[in-house]
């Protein structure tokens, strides 16, 4: 029982810890999803704003 | 049971173990990708950065050759052109960015005129205005917005370029005939109006009046001798000169004929030319072209920019009568004229001053003509000493309009020990590059001959007093004299007067045998080169006296994370991002500032024998203040300067623009090649605000556009010049 017992409480232990590792990495993935959805709308929106003055300019070189 | 678990647990625990190992090998994964994935959008958003800032330069460059292509178009093409530039430059979004580019621009005209643009649309188009028509003839109303568009926005602005020739109707009815003003001719000054046809008057334009485009035969018709009319030459100064002295002048011109009314150019050139050689004869020259008026000692029109200042203020005075509303007399206004040049040639300064006060008004450019007038000098900066004439023509016309308050003192003082007015004006113009004698420059000097705290102290002086500052520093240029003796020959008075008034303090220059050494045989630069050459070393040793190398901690370096840095060749061997204040971090991941690491190696390798001075972030090394997105074109900011000494600038420039443009910008200026970062390639001086230290800049520095702090440090024989201390 003793051996049980430590056993499944170390084992629960390092289960414990590899489930905080997994925890930690996923709160990570979490993190960079949500980095990656603000940095693809800032590209997004950088990209629409290029095309915009791209645009303009070639208005613009009409003129000349 | 005891022995159960030593069979049964561990296959459990194996399994869970494994299962997390699964899952983490998922997750490991998939963040893995989720990094990159980031760390391809940061790329991506990098160079989309450049893509824009690139797009957004180009578009502004393209908008300002449009405006000025404006002038050159006809009516029906521009008709074209209007509505789009017209959407173009009221689009709110546009119109934010042009206002952030317009101040990088290099060409002050374009930029100007786009600013007018942005700032006040209506201004420039208005004046761009569709004809009406009336009994078959196209009119056009003169409607500027504002005093300042009618002062800025010319006829020339306005007609396309191929039509010239106009009748204007004023508002009283008046009609006149004449030929649009030649932009060139008055380069800079006021030029809202046409060159009447029978008088050669230049007048003004202004909001009331009406003008339609003539036909060459029309304007010939109404023109005297079937010609255009006189050019406005000097505005309203008329240099008529007789036979016999034409003749002299044509000899004085090395055998070119003058025409009989001599035009201002004419007179500049001559008058340049001349003092250069001989200022006695110029002035002969100046005397015998006469002018209006009796041009009395101590009058302002003595000297050319005189004159100018003279034709602005009836300029200004034109304009002022025209925008009253009065009827407009061309013979009224040529007596006027020749009232004002009879009273304003007997005017001292002070007297000269108070009339400009008077016509007053910001927008005038009479008024600003005052301050060019006393600081003609520094209108030639980039070439200061070049022919000389343009410093002597300043000092001698800062003399002679200032008899009362300094040529007494300067005689005074100066001829007890044999000083010449020129060499003493020439002094202070070395000195402060104005003749304000209540200028504090940053560099903690004061006054008109820009002493310092130290050195006032031991003059016993007020360095804002003019008496106490030509006493000292008579003083002084005679105990150098003492010293060095006469370095001197007539046409180089300034190379003495520099060495007279400058050498003291700690980086004075012992004996004369030390200062011949310096100045030395090979060569004998103008200017500030020769002020440097003499100075420089001094100076700068001074200026490095106490720098203490900076040791960095290992900790230090390993904060860095700077793995990547190449070797220097030779004995520079580091240079460094910061990362250690806000935003550095970011930088230095962005690759901000790669290209200045790049471009540091790369000189190094390149140009071994300049001597580099590192002077990061904005940064004045005379103060030792940091400026952050200092309103000014001023490029101290993010900025590194290289020495003037021994460096081929327009080598180093040309390779620095061929291999980093736009991630720097590069201008010689005052002696040094200034280095400017642009971090994505703009140029950043958004916001007028000064910093007392680096702590301060480090706390505030962390807003929008102030990315790109780079502090960049070069080591170069074992010292490290840092000038953020």
């Amino acid at each position: 029982m003793i051996f049980s017992f430590l056993f499944s409480t170390i084992g629960g232990n390092i289960k414990k810890n590899m489930t905080d590792t997994t925890q930690q990495i996923r709160e990570q993935i979490q993190q960079e999803k949500r980095k990656n959805v603000s940095l693809t709308a800032r590209v997004a929106q950088k990209k629409v704003r290029l095309t915009r003055i791209q645009n303009i300019l070639k208005e613009v070189q009409a003129l000349l | 049971m005891a022995e159960q678990p030593n069979t049964s647990t561990p296959n459990v625990f194996e399994a869970q173990t494994e299962n997390v190992k699964e899952i983490d090998n998922k997750a490991l994964e998939e963040l893995k990708r989720l990094l990159q994935a980031n760390e391809n959008l940061k790329q991506e958003d990098l160079l989309t950065n450049n893509d824009v800032n690139a797009t957004r330069k180009e578009l502004f460059d393209t908008l300002g050759s449009v405006l000025v292509k404006l002038s050159t178009l006809s009516s029906e093409e521009r008709a074209k052109v209007l509505p789009v530039l017209q959407k173009v430059l009221q689009d709110p979004e546009i119109k934010s960015e042009i206002k952030e580019m317009y101040k990088n621009m290099n060409n002050k005209a374009i930029s100007n005129l786009l600013k007018s643009a942005v700032d006040n649309p209506e201004m420039v188009l208005a004046t761009m205005t569709t004809p009406r028509e009336e009994e078959g003839e196209l009119w056009y109303d003169v409607k500027f917005p504002t005093d300042n568009a009618e002062d800025r926005i010319g006829l020339g602005n306005i007609l396309p370029y191929s039509e010239k020739f106009v009748m204007v109707e004023t508002a009283d009815g008046k009609a006149m005939v004449g030929h649009r003003n030649n932009s060139l001719m008055f380069k800079g000054e006021l030029r809202p109006g046409f060159v009447d046809v029978e008088t050669g008057q230049y007048i003004p334009i202004v909001n009331g009046d009406s003008f339609r485009v003539l036909t060459e035969e029309e304007y010939k018709a109404r023109s005297k001798n079937g010609e255009y009319a006189l050019k406005p030459t000097d505005g309203h100064l008329q240099f008529t000169v007789s036979a016999e002295e034409r003749a002299s002048l044509k000899e004085a011109n090395g055998g070119k004929d003058v025409s009989a009314d001599i035009s201002f150019d004419e007179v500049a050139k001559l008058a340049n030319r001349k003092y250069a050689e001989d200022l006695e004869t110029v002035e002969e020259v100046e005397d015998f072209l006469g002018g209006v008026g009796d041009r009395g000692e101590g009058s302002p029109t003595k000297s050319i920019e005189g004159v100018k200042a003279f034709r602005d203020i009836f300029n200004a005075l034109d304009i002022q009568s025209r925008r009253s509303g009065e009827p407009y007399n061309i013979e009224e206004r040529i007596q006027l004229q020749n009232e004002i040049a009879k009273k304003i040639t007997n005017l001292t300064g002070q007297e000269y001053e108070e009339l400009l006060g008077k016509i007053g008004g910001d927008y005038l450019t009479a008024r600003k003509s005052l301050i060019k007038f006393f600081k003609a000098a520094r209108m030639h900066e980039t070439n200061r000493f070049g022919s000389g004439s343009e410093v002597n023509t300043a000092i001698t016309s800062f003399l002679n309009t200032n008899a009362d308050k300094y040529a007494t003192l300067i005689n005074t003082f100066g001829g007890e020990k044999e000083f010449s007015n020129i060499l003493l004006g020439l002094s202070a113009h070395e000195s402060a590059h104005t003749f304000n004698p209540f200028i504090f420059s940053p560099s903690n000097c004061s006054g008109i001959f820009q002493f310092s705290g130290g050195t006032a102290k031991l003059f016993h002086m007020n360095p804002f007093s003019i008496e106490d500052s030509v006493r000292a520093t008579v003083e002084l240029m005679e105990s150098n004299r003492k010293e060095v003796g006469n370095y001197q020959s007539n046409s180089e008075d300034y190379k003495q007067a520099i060495i007279l008034s400058h050498n003291h303090g700690s980086t004075k220059v012992n004996g004369a045998g030390d200062l011949n050494a310096i100045i030395g045989s090979n060569g004998n630069p103008n200017g500030r080169g020769f002020y440097n050459k003499v100075f420089g070393e001094a100076q700068k040793a001074e200026r490095y006296k106490n720098m203490q190398p900076v040791q960095l901690t290992p900790e230090q370096i390993a904060g860095t994370k700077e793995v990547d840095v190449p070797k220097f060749s030779g004995d520079v061997e580091l240079l460094r991002a910061r990362s250690d204040i806000p935003g550095g971090e970011e930088d230095r991941i962005n690759g901000l500032a790669t290209p200045v690491k790049q471009m540091m190696i790369a000189l190094a390798n390149e140009f071994q024998t300049a001597r580099f001075i590192s002077a990061s972030r904005p940064h004045d090394y005379n103060t030792n203040k940091v400026y952050h997105g200092r309103e000014t074109n001023s490029d101290h900011q993010y900025g590194l300067a290289f020495d003037a000494v021994d460096a081929n600038f327009s080598q180093m420039k040309a390779f620095i623009d061929k291999n980093f443009s736009p991630h720097v910008y590069t201008l010689i200026h005052d002696g040094h090649l200034h280095v400017s970062l642009r971090p994505n390639g703009i140029k950043i001086k958004d916001r007028a605000i000064q910093y007392e230290n680096s702590d301060d800049l480090n706390r505030r520095s962390t807003g929008e556009g102030n990315q790109g702090h780079i502090d960049a440090y070069l080591i170069r024989k074992g010292l490290m010049l840092n000038f953020d201390k």
